[in-house]
């Protein structure tokens, strides 16, 4: 423990994302562009969530600053290092990983506490300093304790635990070299409702004791509304709109937030009747892909979409709440939206 | 673990009395009997069945196993009914024969599979396929054929191994070698390739699962994460098709035995059935049983060790 200095709130570096292209190859010459031009920013302490359906390469920017995406260009820099690059042996070991399948993200034939020891013997590794077995011992049992789970736990293997306990320790192991941005990807996406409230509570009441940072992403922009402060939605690897979140999740301006919002069922029959038809009116062909081209990606599923949609592609601007918006009629309420829609 | 071992030894009891009972059943539906071979093509009938009768081979069939079993309950196994040596010592000498054409076939398959794997699932690209062409034909072509074609190039063309024949490792290591290498080659074909096939399969799977990455994320080294991680976790569908190689490898010798002209088991028991020498026949049953038996404890025993869900249940 006397390797690591301790930190206080200053030290604490922000995430910067800037222009990130990411294009996966898919055989001989022919890429997909998962990540097209996205900028964002995690600062210290805070929490990005960052929303979108599957495909909408949010992964992928959790991938690319982790080192693991074929980066086409832009940059990614964490305080003043460029990430972009590094070899996976000189990664900053402040930011750390919570992955979505809690089936995955430990090895069946390790026992929790040499999962949870990895970190620290990579990092014994890497600046050969050795806490030693003790030392690392008495880490597993701190973080453990830090996520709810008994000490013993330390001394079974994955298959015992279920979901939510695999969850708990795998949030442990990222805790293990005391980050200071942990990327939550997709990580209560794979939860039952009442375990993933669990996790989140638990990841707020870390951020509030630890401090760290978090990017949060998910497919569901109420839970990301439950525990980020600033939200980025993303459509085709763009960003459509990106601001407080709160005001994003109660105003959304983008059509395609308000198709989020709307997608997500409410307890009231009669309400929830309501806005699936009013969903249906603003988006009229879910789930097809038209190609690009300068086109704004979402002109093919807008019911506000008209000609200048599909020859220009609208470019982030600021709101005046604040909030950054990719939509040539970010301006029409959404009454106004039904309304036009069905005088035309 | 030593409750295991003590459960499979009991139920393996009535499996050797399934088996040898099964062997003794079957020889007695081919034509012909020892009597005929003893005394030649040109033998009376009469003599014949008088030597049968004198054999006790006119006895009853139940009563004849039942004579059988009673003796190998002893330990006495008889003799054979052609040579008159005692079964016993005929089998445990090709034992050795068998064994030591067996055990380097079965290291080199699980080596070389798990080599050929692990270095497909992490560079991918040409080696895999190439592994896979080459799989192929490891699939598709009988090992015995395998054999003819290697005496004819490294024997006859070559002329740099011994055709056939075999050398006791006592004798001299370096011509016992040489006198294994091609058939351990030929019968370890098909391990090879069914493992390689089955090591890269697993090993791509653990390379993509989440563990991995973050391990990767985390500047684990590379070799550590490929060897504490991927390796042991992909071994284990591994150990399980390696317990079937065994058991198919284990066949495979008898005709990879009269390829080369070894004296092993394989090929005392071609020889004993073609001369209806039933108590070498039984014998070599009874022998190949046990090694299979043994087989499995010894990969039910590996699997435990590498999977602790296993060990936990």
């Amino acid at each position: 423990m006397t390797a690591q200095h301790v930190k206080g709130p200053g030290d604490a570096a922000a995430l910067h994302v800037q222009d990130l292209v990411v294009d996966y190859p898919l055989g001989r010459r022919r890429t997909r562009r998962a990540v097209d031009g996205v900028s964002l920013t995690v600062p210290a302490g805070s929490t990005l969530g960052v929303v979108g359906e599957s495909g909408s390469g949010k992964s992928t920017i959790a991938k690319a600053v982790l080192g693991m995406a074929p980066v086409t260009s832009g940059s990614i820099t964490y305080g003043d290092r460029g990430l972009l690059g590094l070899p996976s042996g000189r990664r900053p070991q402040e930011i750390q990983v919570v992955f979505q399948d809690p089936y995955s993200s430990l090895n069946p034939t390790k026992t929790i506490g040499y999962t949870l020891e990895e970190p620290l013997r990579a990092q014994e590794h890497r600046t050969g300093v050795a806490l030693g077995r003790a030392g690392r011992q008495a880490r597993v049992h701190e973080m453990l304790e830090r996520v709810g789970l008994p000490a013993s736990t330390a001394g079974r293997y994955p298959s015992q635990f279920s979901g939510g306990q695999r969850q708990r320790i795998s949030i442990a192991r990222a805790l293990m070299l005391d980050p200071e941005l942990v990327i939550c990807d997709e990580a209560v996406s794979a939860l039952d409702l009442s375990i993933q409230a669990q996790i989140l509570n638990l990841l707020l009441e870390l951020q509030h004791d630890l401090g760290v940072s978090l990017l949060f992403i998910s497919h569901d922009l109420g839970v990301v509304d439950h525990i980020a402060q600033q939200v980025l939605v993303l459509y085709r690897g763009r960003v459509m709109e990106t601001g407080d979140s709160a005001a994003i999740h109660a105003r959304p301006a983008h059509p395609y937030t308000r198709a989020l919002v709307m997608s997500a069922p409410v307890q009231d029959p009669g309400r929830q009747r309501e806005r699936r038809e009013r969903r249906r009116a603003e988006t009229p062909v879910a789930g097809m892909r038209a190609p690009l081209g300068d086109s704004c990606p979402f002109a093919h599923r807008c019911a506000l979409a008209t000609e200048l949609c599909s020859r220009e592609r609208p470019q982030l601007r600021t709101l005046a709440d604040g909030r950054a918006v990719a939509c040539h009629h970010a301006e029409l309420e959404p009454a106004e939206t039904l309304l036009t829609k069905e005088t035309r | 673990m030593l409750r295991v071992i003590g459960h499979r030894l009991l139920v393996s009891i009535p499996l050797l009395f399934i088996v040898t009972f099964a062997v003794f059943g079957l020889e007695s539906l081919i034509p012909g009997n020892a009597a005929q071979t003893i005394l030649g093509e040109n033998a009376t009938p009469a003599a014949v069945a008088q030597l049968n009768t004198q054999m006790g081979l006119n006895d009853p069939f139940f009563e004849r196993y039942a004579h059988w079993v009673g003796h190998a309950v002893t330990g006495n196994f008889g003799s054979s009914v052609i040579s008159g040596a005692p079964v016993w010592t005929s089998v445990v000498t090709r034992l050795g024969v068998t064994m030591s054409l067996l055990i380097p076939s079965l290291v080199l398959a699980a080596v070389a599979g798990v080599v050929l794997g692990m270095a497909s699932a992490v560079r991918g690209g040409w080696l895999a396929r190439l592994i896979d062409v080459v799989s192929l034909l490891g699939f598709a072509l009988p090992s015995f054929w395998v054999g003819l074609i290697l005496v004819s190039i490294f024997a006859v063309k070559l002329g740099v191994l011994p055709a056939t024949g075999y050398t006791p490792l006592g004798t001299s290591p370096s011509e016992w070698i040489a006198s294994i290498t091609l058939p351990v080659v030929a019968l370890s074909l098909y391990g090879i390739t069914a493992i390689a096939k089955q090591t890269r399969d697993s090993a791509s799977e653990v390379l993509d699962s989440d563990y991995i990455r973050f391990l990767r994320a985390n500047g684990v080294p590379e070799r550590s994460v490929l060897l504490k991680h991927v390796l042991r976790n992909s071994s284990i569908p591994v150990a399980t098709s390696l317990g079937l190689i065994s058991i198919g490898a284990l066949g495979g010798t008898v005709f990879i035995e009269n390829v080369f002209v070894l004296p092993g088991l394989g090929s005392l028991a071609t020889q004993a059935t073609l001369d209806h020498d039933i108590p070498v026949i039984l014998g070599v049953a009874l022998c190949f049983t046990l090694a299979v038996i043994a087989i499995n404890l010894v990969i039910d025993l590996i699997y435990g060790l590498l999977n602790p869900k296993v060990r936990v249940s």
